[in-house]
C-alpha cells in the first residue's frame, strides 16, 4: 500500500482505537516515519482534552427556554379569545381560498377571507403570531407556502418577512419551493431577508435550488451582500 | 423519560410539547458540543451562548428531523449553521485569543505532564492557523459518535471524497504541527 492509502485507512482506525490494525499496516508503520507521524498526530488529536462547560449551563438554558418559548406560543391580542379554532379556520381558509381560486383581496363578509386576512392586518407582532400559530400545525399545504411567500415579498415589517422565511423551512420537502424562492429572491428589497432566503435555499440542499442560486449569482441579480453570502454558502456546501 | 433514546425524545419535541425532552437532549449532548464550539471560537462565554442557540434551533426546526435519524449528526449540522451565522455576524474570522484558550493545567510539574501540556498547546496553535472549515472538519472527524458516513452527509459529498478532505486537512495540520518552532 502507498503511504497515502495507509494514511486514509488510518482515518477509520483512529476512530476506533480498540481495533487491532492489520499486520500489513503495522509493518508499514514500523518502516515509514511519515505514516508514524500522521498516526501520532491523530492520537494527539483524539486525546485533545475537551473543555468542560460551566455546570450551571443546563439551568441557564432551561431559563432561556422558559423565557423564549412562551413568547412564540403566546397569542396575539387579535387572536385572544379565538384560540385554536381560529388557527384551524386560518388553515382551512388558506387552503380553501386558494383551492376555490379566490383572489387574495379581503371580503369582510366571507369568514374564510376574513381569516386569511389575518396574514395581512394588525400590527407586525400580530402578523408574526399568525405565522407562528398557523405553521405550528405543520401542514404541508402548498397554498400556505404561497401565503408565506406573499408575506416574504410584501410585508412592510422586515421581522414578519424573516419570520415567514423561517416558517418556510417547515415546507422544505415541497419540490417547488426552491424555484419559488429563486423567483422571490431577486425582487426582495430587504438585504436581511435576501440573506435569509439564500440560507433557506442552501438548507434545501437540492440540486435545482443550488443551480437557481448559482444562476442568480452569475446573472448579478442579487445585491452585493446577498451575492457575497450566496457565493460563500455555495462554496462552503460544495453545492 | 430519561430512558427514552434521542430519537424518541425528538419525537416529543416535534409533537410540540417537548421542553422537558429538549432539556434532556441538552444534558446529554451539550458537553461535547461545547467542546467543539470552544475549540473553534476560543471563547467560553461565546461557546456557551452558541450551545444554547443550537438547541433553540433544534426546537425551531424539530420538524426537519426525520424519525429514526441519528440525532447527533443532525445536531452538528445545526451547530455548523449556527457557527456560520456567528462568523457572518462577526464579519470575519477573528484571530483566536490563545490566552483565552488555556488548556487544563498539568496536575503536577513532572516532566511528562509538562511535555504533554506543551504538545497540546502546540496542537491548538497549529489548529488555529488552519482555515476554519478544515479545523472544523478535523475536530468533527475525531468524534467517535460521528461516522464518516454521517460527516459525508453533513458535508454533502461521498465518503471517499470526505476522507480525502480529512486527509488533506491532516497533512496541513501535520506540516504546521511539526514545523520547527519559531525562535523569538
Amino acid at each position: 500500500m502507498r503511504c497515502e492509502e495507509i494514511q486514509i485507512a488510518l482515518l477509520e482506525a483512529q476512530k476506533y482505537p480498540q481495533e487491532i490494525l492489520p499486520a500489513e499496516w503495522i509493518k508499514h508503520l514500523e518502516t515509514c516515519p511519515d505514516c508514524r507521524e500522521v498516526r501520532e498526530l491523530w492520537q494527539q488529536l483524539s486525546h485533545f482534552p475537551a473543555p468542560v462547560p460551566d455546570p450551571g449551563l443546563t439551568e441557564r438554558f432551561r431559563k432561556r427556554l422558559a423565557h423564549e418559548v412562551p413568547q412564540t406560543k403566546r397569542r396575539s391580542p387579535l387572536l385572544a379569545g379565538w384560540g385554536l379554532p381560529l388557527a384551524a379556520t386560518l388553515l382551512l381558509a388558506v387552503g380553501g381560498a386558494f383551492a376555490a381560486g379566490y383572489s387574495l383581496r379581503p371580503l369582510p363578509t366571507n369568514p374564510r377571507r376574513e381569516a386569511l386576512a389575518e396574514f395581512r392586518r394588525g400590527t407586525a407582532a400580530d402578523r408574526l403570531q399568525t405565522i407562528a400559530l398557523v405553521t405550528s400545525n405543520r401542514s404541508g399545504d402548498s397554498n400556505l407556502v404561497m401565503a408565506l411567500l406573499e408575506r416574504v415579498a410584501l410585508d412592510p415589517s422586515v421581522e414578519v418577512r424573516l419570520s415567514a422565511v423561517e416558517a418556510l423551512y417547515i415546507f422544505g420537502s415541497d419540490p417547488s419551493l426552491g424555484d419559488r424562492i429563486a423567483e422571490a429572491l431577486p425582487s426582495q428589497d430587504q438585504p436581511r431577508v435576501q440573506l435569509a432566503l439564500v440560507d433557506l435555499m442552501v438548507a434545501l440542499r437540492e440540486r435545482r435550488a443550488a443551480e437557481a442560486l448559482r444562476r442568480l449569482v452569475q446573472e448579478h441579480r442579487l445585491g452585493p451582500a446577498a451575492r457575497h453570502h450566496a457565493e460563500a454558502r455555495l462554496a462552503e456546501q460544495r453545492m | 423519560m430519561e430512558s427514552l433514546d434521542d430519537s424518541e425524545l425528538m419525537a416529543r419535541v416535534r409533537a410540540g410539547h417537548g421542553e422537558t425532552a429538549l432539556v434532556l437532549l441538552f444534558e446529554r449532548h451539550h458537553g461535547p458540543l461545547f467542546g467543539f464550539l470552544y475549540r473553534l471560537t476560543g471563547h467560553t462565554a461565546t461557546s456557551e451562548d452558541l450551545v444554547q442557540d443550537v438547541f433553540l434551533r433544534v426546537l425551531r426546526y424539530a420538524n426537519s428531523f426525520r424519525p429514526g435519524e441519528a440525532f447527533r449528526p443532525w445536531l452538528y449540522r445545526i451547530a455548523r449553521n449556527v457557527l456560520a451565522d456567528h462568523w457572518a455576524r462577526r464579519k470575519a474570522e477573528l484571530p483566536l485569543d490563545l490566552h483565552a484558550m488555556a488548556l487544563p493545567a498539568p496536575t503536577n510539574c513532572a516532566h511528562a505532564d509538562l511535555e504533554y501540556a506543551q504538545d497540546q498547546d502546540r496542537l491548538q496553535q497549529a489548529l488555529n492557523q488552519m482555515p476554519l472549515e478544515k479545523r472544523e472538519l478535523l475536530l468533527l472527524s475525531r468524534d467517535p459518535e460521528l461516522s464518516y458516513a454521517d460527516l459525508a452527509t453533513t458535508y454533502g459529498c461521498s465518503i471517499s471524497a470526505l476522507k480525502v478532505r480529512v486527509h488533506r486537512a491532516m497533512q496541513e495540520l501535520r506540516s504546521l504541527f511539526f514545523q520547527p518552532m519559531e525562535v523569538r
